[in-house]
């Protein structure tokens, strides 16, 4: 039986309530959007805000529909601790990879395609848990990666990679 | 109309160009690869495809989309059958039928009636493809601006409530999608929208980081959400018999008993599926079975080990990939996720899908259909029989090196666009958007939708106003738009208000049968 997550975890509930503010966001910026020449009613914001209403609808039973399905699962949810852990699992490897590509895509330029890249897969082959047991077969995959896609993107599709210090 | 064949002809004469034959053959082969391996798609190998064409003839781009998109319809069924956990979602059903004969030792005969389904159903997919389309083009011409708004109107409804289980949900994203879309210069006018003081989005969201954030960064997320997870698949996979080529073929009894006319209408079936916006391969093969298992006079084999139906779902969703082009070349809207990133393809090619595409650009799009034929007819029994014995090897790749190759070429692809860090970001943050989208359950596929038809939403809803002094009668005094404003209530009311209950797999066949990862 899953175990119920605290409201702020889950993303059933999570993800509508921000996708609310994004909404109300947007559609303030709809006020702001200028005309270039007078097209009446129908403007360049019209569009928008029928989008935003049809959005606010959606949402509407969207956070009925998941209030309900909380509530059902509320009634058969047994240990919330147990929930929190498994939350916290579920979410920990994809939170790395995310940070970790944040960290790649702003050393990419400055580091150049080959270092960035180097690091990258190897930190990616760490938390994908490749080969833990040797570290020189982890290496040489990582080069052999990196060397790959630096012939495909580089020579064989003419694509200018950023090099560090124009070398690498 | 002689000037149309002649130019498919030239089509295939285009293949013979030993480049846009290696393009054909890497295409189906990587498509097969992908698609074989539960949890990546043929989608996704387009959607890694994409940053390249920038520096690809169109020609081979788009003969490589399309061997890699009926190699993903069919390569689905090898993991399906051998394993019973389908590489594609379109290959449920087969393997609610492949694995029991699996598990009788007639996993080989099983595999090859899905590749005769498949390139049954994807050659009468493709030759109907060719003959429709200038018909389809005669009647697109027909078609004014309130007919567009009304046909884009309807395409984006039957995306919506294509997910029956998440209709709110599939309304929210696709809501989504068109308000991306909203971002950079207004459609009509040249104003500036949506930017929030930053010029980096004066120019819009570009398809390709959403297209790889969707397909390629969240799959890389999802696997690292669920580390050990392929075990399972490796462990099945080397518990699996060796597989002899001379099994493959299929007796003459078998064929009789399967009848050609069930391939025939599975076909049709599937072709007619593919041409609706947003239903995609799984629905054609779905129905081609139920209704394969409705006229069947073996019905208590359902479920049980059923050729007949294997052949109606690899049928139904190998010629879904002819009809999905039809509303994707005439009219910009995809028929399946397949086709979304296809036509990212054409328009980063500068192509503008239209009726008068096939006219002015018919020597670039022929080679397309003719590598659909081939691809159909020659590549999936030539790739069953090369490399069927040793399909499950794939299946058993280690997915640490796989994934960060995808990472890899996602996020370099992402930047060689327009050489920018910034789209790389957003491909991240389309990633980790999409990530989450599936995991709270809304479809990533309508976010991409909306936001591919949303341009064409506003534009000729404003167009057709301007053009009738605001008055918004016009929707209903225009009978193309009158036509597919009935269309959509149609849908709406036979999909949504009377739906009927659609069972399971599970159900429909009368057996659990294990979900996919």
């Amino acid at each position: 039986m899953p175990a119920l997550r605290p409201w702020w975890r889950d993303s059933e509930l999570v993800f509508p309530l921000c996708l609310l503010v994004v909404t109300s966001v947007y559609l303030a910026a709809s006020f702001d959007v200028s005309t270039a020449f007078d097209t009446g009613f129908v403007n360049s914001a019209f569009g928008p805000r029928v989008v935003a209403v049809v959005m606010y609808l959606a949402l509407l039973f969207v956070l009925r529909d998941a209030l309900r399905s909380r509530r059902a699962r509320a009634a058969e949810a047994a240990g919330a601790d147990a929930a929190g852990a498994e939350a916290q699992g579920e979410w920990a490897g994809p939170l790395q990879i995310v940070a970790l590509t944040a960290v790649y895509i702003a050393a990419f330029r400055p580091l150049g395609y080959a270092i960035s890249t180097l690091i990258y897969v190897y930190v990616l082959f760490y938390l994908f848990r490749f080969d833990e047991k040797s570290q020189l077969k982890r290496i040489l995959y990582t080069v052999a990666v990196t060397a790959i896609f630096y012939v495909l993107f580089d020579a064989i599709f003419n694509v200018r990679l950023p090099k560090a210090g124009g070398i690498l | 109309m002689s000037e149309y064949l002649a130019g498919i002809l030239g089509g295939f004469a285009a293949l013979a160009d030993p480049v846009v034959l290696a393009y054909l053959v890497v295409g189906f082969l990587v498509g097969a690869f992908f698609a074989a391996i539960p949890g990546l798609t043929a989608v996704l190998a387009i959607a890694l495809l994409l940053p390249v064409t920038y520096s690809l003839d169109i020609v081979p781009a788009l003969v490589m989309c399309a061997a890699i998109f009926m190699a993903g319809m069919y390569a689905g069924s090898v993991t399906a059958t051998t394993i019973n956990i389908p590489g594609a979602p379109s290959s449920m059903m087969t393997a609610v039928e492949g694995y029991p004969l699996m598990q009788r030792g007639e996993g080989a005969n099983a595999l090859g009636h899905a590749a005769l389904g498949s390139m049954i159903g994807g050659g009468i997919g493709a030759l109907l493809l060719m003959l429709v389309t200038p018909i389809a083009a005669d009647v697109a011409l027909l078609i004014r601006t309130p007919g567009k708004f009304s046909l884009v109107l309807f395409a984006i409804v039957v995306i919506v409530i294509a997910q029956r289980d998440a209709i709110a949900k599939s309304t929210a994203a696709a809501a989504l999608g068109i308000m991306f879309a909203t971002v950079g210069v207004d459609v009509m006018q040249p104003v500036a929208r949506f930017t929030f003081g930053t010029e980096l989005l004066v120019e819009g969201i570009n398809m390709m980081p959403i297209i790889v954030g969707a397909f390629a960064v969240s799959e890389v997320l999802v696997q690292a959400s669920m580390r050990g997870g392929s075990r399972m698949v490796e462990v099945k996979a080397a518990a699996v018999p060796r597989i002899r080529r001379r099994d493959f073929l299929p007796t003459r009894a078998e064929l009789r008993e399967i009848g050609w006319w069930t391939y025939f209408k599975s076909a049709v079936i599937g072709y007619l599926i593919g041409v609706l916006p947003g239903a995609g391969g799984s629905m054609a093969a779905f129905v081609a079975y139920a209704e394969a298992m409705r006229k069947s006079r073996r019905r208590q084999l359902f479920g049980k080990g059923s050729r007949e139906g294997i052949a109606a779902a690899e049928s139904a969703n190998n010629a879904m990939c002819g009809g999905a082009y039809v509303p994707m070349l005439m009219f910009g809207i995809p028929g399946d996720p397949t086709t979304a990133v296809i036509l990212g393809v054409l328009t980063i090619s500068g192509l503008q899908p239209g009726p008068r595409l096939l006219e002015t650009q018919l020597p670039l799009i022929a080679p397309m259909f003719a590598a659909l034929l081939v691809s159909a007819i020659l590549l999936i029994p030539l790739t069953l029989y090369l490399f069927g014995p040793y399909f499950l090897k794939i299946v058993s790749i280690r997915k640490a090196p796989l994934y960060s190759c995808i990472a890899v070429v996602a996020l370099v692809g992402a930047y060689v666009a327009t050489y920018s860090t910034f789209q790389m970001a957003l491909a991240l943050f389309f990633g980790v958007l999409a990530f989450i989208m599936r995991r709270a359950g809304y479809p990533t596929v309508t976010l991409l939708l909306g936001f591919i038809l949303g341009p064409d939403l506003e534009q000729y809803f404003r167009r057709s106003l301007s053009l009738n002094h605001d008055d918004p009668s016009i929707f209903v005094t225009s009978l193309d738009s009158l036509f597919f404003l009935g269309l959509t209530i149609l849908f709406f009311y036979f999909m949504v208000i009377r739906a009927p209950h659609q069972p399971k797999p599970e159900e429909a066949a009368g057996t659990n049968r294990q979900q996919a990862p």
